[in-house]
């Protein structure tokens, strides 16, 4: 057991292997290599992001699939390169990999998820990537409105 | 923005240190070459739109913020 000190969520206490391992860091967070997913009953389907270096970094995420059913990533060589994916075809959520969307409060937006560059964690070894998709969905993607059929 | 129109191999130069040439045509997209100095940042457009993104919802992880997105999300 390993322990971390978080400004949010005090003493946390994990495994090596729930340990998410971020080789190439995450765009603006180059140097973040490790983060804990924290997940709480009462906050779902919310996940926390824990920076295990930075304490008062931690991201709130949800699961694309909450927000888009039927959200499709688009992996290149260099994702999949990677994540370590040996698979034939394409890592699929929920099943081989985690896709989960940050999500921002914003005063003139308000609260929108990422869901243009989700952050993808391998099921089988933990690494993950932020997935950046140059088209088909959007970094500002609204919540509360999910029941609304996704644009274009 | 200034428009310049390239055909495969050509290039633009830019200031005295920044070399774009075009090193593929294939249909709706393009390869680009670049040499630029080590210290000049060479970012794909969507990077920096994810970095600025990421560093807005860095700052938005408060119990605060927890609170209202569980409130719109249960309604």
């Amino acid at each position: 057991m390993e322990e971390f000190t978080s400004s949010q969520f005090g003493v946390l206490r994990y495994d090596s292997d729930e340990v998410i391992q971020t080789p190439c860091g995450l765009p603006a967070f180059e140097s973040e290599r490790r983060f804990l997913a924290i997940e709480k009953p009462e906050n779902a389907p919310i996940v926390f992001l824990q920076s295990l270096q930075t304490p008062d970094l931690a991201f709130l995420t949800l699961p694309v699939t909450f927000l888009v059913p039927d959200y499709e990533p688009n992996f290149t060589e260099e994702d999949l390169e990677a994540l370590s994916w040996e698979g034939a075809e394409a890592p699929r959520i929920d099943q081989d990999v985690l896709c989960l969307a940050m999500v921002t409060v914003n005063p003139d937006h308000g609260a929108t998820a990422n869901l243009m560059a989700p952050l993808v964690v391998s099921l089988a070894n933990r690494r993950a990537i932020q997935l950046i998709q140059a088209e088909g969905y959007s970094h500002q993607h609204p919540l509360g409105e999910k029941q609304k059929e996704e644009p274009c | 923005m200034l428009i310049i129109r390239r055909r495969l191999g050509e290039a633009v130069l830019i200031g005295d240190d920044v070399e774009i040439r075009v090193v593929e045509v294939g249909s709706g997209r393009v390869k680009l070459g670049i040499s630029a100095p080590e210290e000049v940042l060479i970012l794909r457009e969507e990077i920096r739109v994810a970095g600025e993104q990421n560093q807005a919802a860095a700052r938005t992880a408060t119990p605060e913020n927890l609170r209202r997105l569980l409130a719109g999300l249960n309604t």
